[in-house]
């Protein structure tokens, strides 16, 4: 039989593209809307940003406001991370793999992201350090070009390693990749903290330039975050891959719930500051919930709110035991998170413009078939990455050792 | 992904026939279709020359033309009347709105309708009018010696030795109305129809509206 | 399923001869998906812009040798040449020595005609459709100076209006400027008589110089830039009035191609009421430093930290 390295690939090759009906038809479907992706971003190659809804007022987007969202859904991964291995929790260390693999799968997408917004991708060169020119320390956004990139490779190398000594039958030694986990455990935050930094230091954009910003990207991410893994761990066990012990999802619930909770109480504060006071430094949260003239923005907003409280009563009543509320509370809170990053924040940090212009966004077709298109690839890959892990870590796909 | 001893065989070729080849076909046939939609940008057009003409603010045909040649001409047999603030036949068109002056003879010479009106009765010639607008107006000439009132000409970087050449007074302002009613303005600038725009094109915010009204209208 | 069923399965796996997918399926599948891919890349041959081997690259400003400048300056000409049909001249002038630039702005004249905006716009070579303008004229009500409630479009016919007072408002070459801090790549930097500029070989256009400056008055081409050729300026600076690219940042640069001639800004030399004020600070003598001594000036937004170089003024 095969022996050596060939026979890793062709083992993973056939375990991406052997699976049921389901599985084709979801991949099936991914690479579809990915290829759709490909094509809009094509078009906006040819002709520019003007291919989407930003103008000189709006300058940045969908495109940012899903990277600012996915940063933090890679960040979360570090809340299944610490009670695997400070906590030595053993029943999510067996599972934390599948947390860690979603981190790089957020990650790829975020770079992605980060490459659809500008506006000469050719000329990415020049953002490296000896061939080019690096703007660092001064740029947040090269501060978050290095830890978004370190990273990615420091769950690259834990997964890899991971994966590989069980795939080979090996033990896992821990002074290989244990030291990288507790790096990437302080790490994870910091990815966050940057993109937060990158937004609050400008001093031009009042709504953004607040101390609140970075535990409000923390608190936000870690309860989207888990919630998200929740829900990929419930899909696991439809699919019956792996049994997933009903104390993790009761922990990840837990950190959901805190998390969730601080999230609102800084949203909170935040609402207090701006309105109370009846300054004129309120003018981008008074638009953006409508007070201001006609909001374009204001019924997301509203409806991420009322989202995010009622998915915090049913986090907190006893009906978070049962098994659907908790599926409907974790749709709820990604998808209010995901309204109150991106349009909430991001958006209208730009509305009104520094001089006092109110303009709408409306992201265009094309706009929204790139994000759909990169979201769709970043699910493929961690479809992907699961349909390897899951055998692996299940004992299930092992290097077969040469008999003869 | 697993459970293939439970379930029959998932077959590659089927699946391959019936779902992957039609499927491919539409999704190709949906990106030709939907094909390369360039954003729709009108054409540039030229701007009026109109908008970025340099010109002084008295830029417009002059109402107040004097009329060609020697005053003295007329003016020489007439007996000048002291009180005088409209003409009587000649210069229809003069309208004097400068201020608290009342009197044409406050600026024109009275003897002399060649020359402006200085101290007592000497002669201010009309190519200089800065003299006799300092008879007022001193502080505004002394900036305007400086250059930091009116139009300069030339450049900011003045070569040694040269003096800077200002626009004279009657230049950018009519003597007899000097205030400006200059009325040329360019266009508003103009949004792409996605920005959404809602035009505003006066302020009407009811808290400033507080700041400048008066007390009266109030109370 | 225990691990000894688990392991027999897995040898019965290896046993049989046939992989578990064929080959003519997987190549097929492997075709369908090229095929896709192919046609989902299409657009890019209506790119509009498609950079030369040279333009790639061409390195940073600051690192090119005089030798590389004359080389694409000649590229450049030849190239504009041949879009538009017209001679162009670019140069590079140097910040002269002892020479820091400062503008005055007398609220009490201006008059809100936009005269500055489109001199502006004609001298710069800016794009048409979509209009990009550096200045824009703020309509405020006497008495308050609430950039909010500004109105930014008010139609010609609502110029010199008695009740109200304009200000235009465009780069203020911020002595520190937040634009300058953040870009990664360094493409946008002071010079030495304070003008920021923009190396539009080198932006990448990530836009967060746009998001970073609190006076909205940078821009970014996100079309292809379109003027028609009747109106192009031939007189070009390399950092300041050459046709922009599709994808890179622009803004005011105080128009240096003139003003490093000794020559007044385009927006300067328009104003019909004599409002705008240009020169030298370190003068004594020049206007924009008896005023900034004499007058009572302030800036915008002086809470920004930027301490900008434009300053404005409510002389009478």
């Amino acid at each position: 039989m095969n022996k050596g390295s060939p026979g890793v690939i062709s083992d993973l090759a056939k375990t991406i593209l052997i699976g049921n009906r389901t599985y084709a038809l979801w991949m099936f479907a991914l690479i579809a809307l990915s290829l759709l992706g490909l094509n809009a971003f094509s078009r906006q190659l040819a002709h520019g940003l003007y291919t989407t809804g930003m103008g000189d007022e709006v300058s940045w987007g969908l495109y940012i406001s899903n990277f600012a969202f996915l940063v933090g859904m890679a960040a979360a991964a570090v809340m299944m991370v610490i009670p695997a291995y400070i906590f030595k929790d053993e029943e999510i260390h067996k599972v934390v793999i599948f947390t860690e693999l979603w981190a790089i799968a957020a990650l790829i997408m975020c770079l992605l992201f980060v490459t659809a917004d500008i506006g000469r991708p050719d000329r990415l060169w020049h953002m490296f350090p000896v061939i080019g020119v690096f703007n660092w320390p001064m740029s947040m956004l090269t501060w978050d070009v290095l830890v978004l990139n370190g990273y990615l490779f420091l769950n690259l190398y834990v997964c890899g390693y991971v994966l590989y000594k069980k795939y080979k039958g090996q033990k896992l030694v821990a002074r290989h990749y244990v030291p990288i986990v507790f790096l990437a455990i302080a790490w994870a935050p910091l990815i966050h903290t940057i993109t937060a930094f990158l937004f609050q230091g400008l001093a031009a954009r009042p709504f953004w330039h607040s101390g609140l910003i970075a535990p409000r990207f923390l608190a936000s991410a870690f309860s989207a975050g888990p919630a998200f893994i929740i829900l990929v761990f419930k899909i696991m066990e439809y699919f019956k891959c792996c049994t997933i012990h009903k104390d993790v999802i009761a922990k990840i619930r837990i950190i959901v719930t805190v998390s969730l909770l601080v999230n609102l109480l800084l949203f909170g504060s935040e609402l207090f500051t701006e309105l109370y006071s009846g300054s004129e430094h309120s003018i981008h949260l008074s638009f953006l919930l409508g007070f201001h003239g006609k909001s374009v923005l204001a019924p997301w907003i509203w409806s991420a709110v009322v989202l995010n409280i009622i998915a915090a009563i049913i986090l907190l009543l006893p009906v978070r035991e049962n098994s659907r509320f908790l599926n409907v509370a974790c749709v709820m809170i990604v998808v209010g998170i995901w309204v109150e990053k991106g349009l909430g924040f991001v958006i209208s940090g730009f509305i009104p413009t520094p001089l006092g212009d109110f303009v709408q966004y409306q992201p265009s077709l094309n706009e929204l078939t790139v994000c759909f298109g990169i979201l769709a690839f970043g699910l493929l890959i961690y479809t992907a990455l699961l349909k390897i892990a899951v055998p692996i870590i299940n004992g299930q796909l092992c290097h077969r050792k040469n008999d003869n | 992904m697993r459970n293939k001893e439970n379930k029959p065989h998932f077959d590659t070729g089927e699946f391959l026939k019936k779902v992957i080849l039609p499927g491919t076909v539409i999704l190709i046939l949906i990106l030709l279709f939907w094909g390369d939609n360039k954003p729709a940008i009108p054409d540039p057009v030229p701007l009026n020359a109109e908008w970025y003409t340099p010109e002084t603010a008295r830029g417009e045909i002059l109402v107040n033309t004097v009329m060609p040649g020697n005053c003295f001409i007329c003016h020489s047999v007439q007996v000048p009347d002291q009180n005088v603030i409209r003409p009587q036949f000649a210069h229809p068109t003069v309208k004097l709105d400068h201020g608290v002056n009342d009197r044409c003879y406050n600026c024109h010479h009275i003897y002399d309708r060649d020359n402006l009106a200085g101290d007592g009765e000497t002669k201010i010639k009309f190519a200089t009018p800065e003299k006799l607008c300092a008879r007022c107006h001193g502080i505004i000439v002394r900036d305007w010696k400086e250059g930091t009132h009116g139009l300069r000409q030339g450049g900011w970087l003045v070569k040694d030795g040269a003096t800077p050449i200002n626009f004279t007074c009657t230049e950018c302002h009519d003597p007899h109305s000097p205030k400006f009613k200059y009325k040329i303005a360019a266009p508003a600038p103009t949004w792409p129809e996605k920005t959404l725009r809602q035009a505003r094109h006066s302020d009407d915010d009811p808290k400033s509206a507080y700041l400048t009204e008066s007390i009266q209208e109030r109370f | 399923m225990s691990t000894e069923e688990q392991k027999d399965l897995e040898l019965k796996n290896a046993e049989k001869p046939e992989p578990a997918i064929s080959r003519r399926y997987f190549l097929a599948g492997a075709a369908c998906v090229s095929a896709a891919t192919a046609v989902s890349l299409s657009p890019l041959l209506n790119a509009e812009e498609v950079p030369s081997t040279d333009d790639f690259i061409q390195k940073h400003y600051k690192q090119l040798s005089d030798e590389d400048k004359k080389e694409i300056f000649a590229k450049l000409e030849a190239r504009i040449d041949k879009q538009y049909g017209v001679t162009a001249t670019i140069s590079d002038p140097q910040p002269i020595e002892g020479v820091e630039f400062a503008y005055v702005l007398n609220l009490g004249r201006c008059i809100g005609c936009r005269k500055c905006v489109y001199a502006c716009m004609e001298e710069n070579n800016q794009s048409r459709s979509p209009q990009k303008q550096y200045i824009r004229v703020l309509k405020m009500k006497q008495g308050t100076v609430n950039l909010e409630t500004s109105s930014h479009d008010y139609p010609e016919k609502e110029a010199s209006s008695e009740d109200h007072f304009y200000m235009p408002v465009a780069c203020q070459q911020c002595r520190e400027p937040k634009c300058i801090e953040v870009c990664p790549v360094k493409a946008t930097w002071k010079e030495k008589d304070g003008i920021v500029v923009v190396d539009y070989n080198w932006c990448i256009g990530c836009r967060y110089c746009e998001a970073a400056c609190p006076y909205h008055a940078r821009r970014f081409n996100f079309a292809k830039p379109q003027i028609p050729t009747e109106d192009l300026n031939p007189d070009m600076g390399y950092l300041s009035n050459r046709p922009r690219y599709m994808g890179v940042m622009e803004k005011c640069t105080f128009c240096l191609h003139k003003t490093r001639r000794g020559e007044y800004p385009a927006c300067m030399e328009v104003c019909p009421t004599g409002s705008r004020k240009f020169g030298n600070l370190r003068d004594p003598k020049s206007e924009v430093r008896k005023i900034i001594e004499q007058e009572r000036v302030f800036v915008l937004k002086q809470e920004a930290g930027t301490l900008p170089k434009f300053y404005y003024t409510f002389a009478k």
